[in-house]
């Protein structure tokens, strides 16, 4: 019933540089994020989104759950409700490399919830078009503040 | 799974998680709708259709309005907006990472080159 985000990207480079570029702490703060990363099962480190985003305290926890250079590389990704895990699959095609990235396993109150959302039929239409539109709409009404952090984390 | 309280937001969990709610909202995006509207495509008996109603006005995902002897249902987008935001937030992130990752690996590519020469 889980349901993820998925993407793929080929990059015209050899699996051993996209690895480094996963894995060197220094090179994921060019990309990603600050962190403090290290290609070992069972590290735990956090990532640091600056400036911090609306809605989300911008420090993701998060643990290393695997480390196989230079095809896979798997860490959970824990902040704001959220409990999942990104992994990153190398494939080398001649000269370049596919990498699969993953975020899977949303639970908790707001990972159900979007796991829910991304269902069968939401996704195509509700969620690209219907959605949007209407939250255009209200948002434009301008009548009704911005939903507090604390309704979604409620018992 | 565990389902979550039925307070509050609560309830906008258990209220989406079925096929036949989904639909109602997805209706009741087009505009507000009288029950007998929202019952019509559906082989559902009016007493079937307003308890999902029912579920979902408690979870405030939709509101009522009553004219005459016909109650009118239309969508409440707010407790929709924080998820949406969500899953907006996470696609545009990971392609938007995706792509500087690229950016990332070309600049390094560059660079060894330029220090080879």
């Amino acid at each position: 019933m889980k349901r993820d985000l998925k993407f793929e990207a080929v990059y015209p480079h050899p699996p051993d540089k996209v690895w480094r570029a996963l894995t060197d702490p220094q090179a994921i703060a060019q990309w990603l994020m600050k962190n403090n990363f290290e290609p070992r099962v069972g590290h735990k480190f956090q990532f640091r989104l600056e400036p911090r985003p609306r809605g989300w305290s911008g420090i993701v926890d998060c643990e290393v759950l695997e480390a196989d250079p230079p095809r896979r590389l798997a860490y959970s990704w824990r902040g704001s409700g959220l409990d999942t895990i990104v992994s990153w699959t190398l494939e080398p095609i001649a000269e370049s490399t596919r990498v699969r990235l993953e975020h899977t396993g949303f639970r908790g109150l707001r990972g159900w919830m979007i796991s829910r959302m991304l269902g069968k039929g939401w996704r195509s239409k509700i969620l690209t078009q219907n959605i949007p539109k209407l939250l255009a709409h209200w948002v434009g009404e301008g009548a009704v503040p911005d939903v507090p952090e604390a309704q979604c984390t409620h018992k | 799974m565990k389902r979550p309280s039925r307070a509050s937001s609560g309830d906008v969990f258990g209220a989406v998680d079925d096929p036949t709610r989904r639909r109602v909202l997805d209706l009741l995006t087009h505009g507000e709708l009288p029950v007998r509207r929202i019952a019509a495509p559906f082989a559902m008996t009016r007493p079937a259709i307003s308890q999902h109603l029912r579920i979902l006005l408690r979870a405030r995902l939709v509101q009522v309005r009553l004219d005459g002897r016909e109650r009118y249902y239309r969508l409440r987008a707010r407790p929709l907006r924080e998820v949406y935001d969500w899953v907006a937030h996470y696609e545009r992130f990971w392609q938007g990472k995706l792509k500087a990752l690229g950016a990332f690996l070309d600049r390094e590519g560059n660079e060894q080159k330029g220090r080879r020469r």
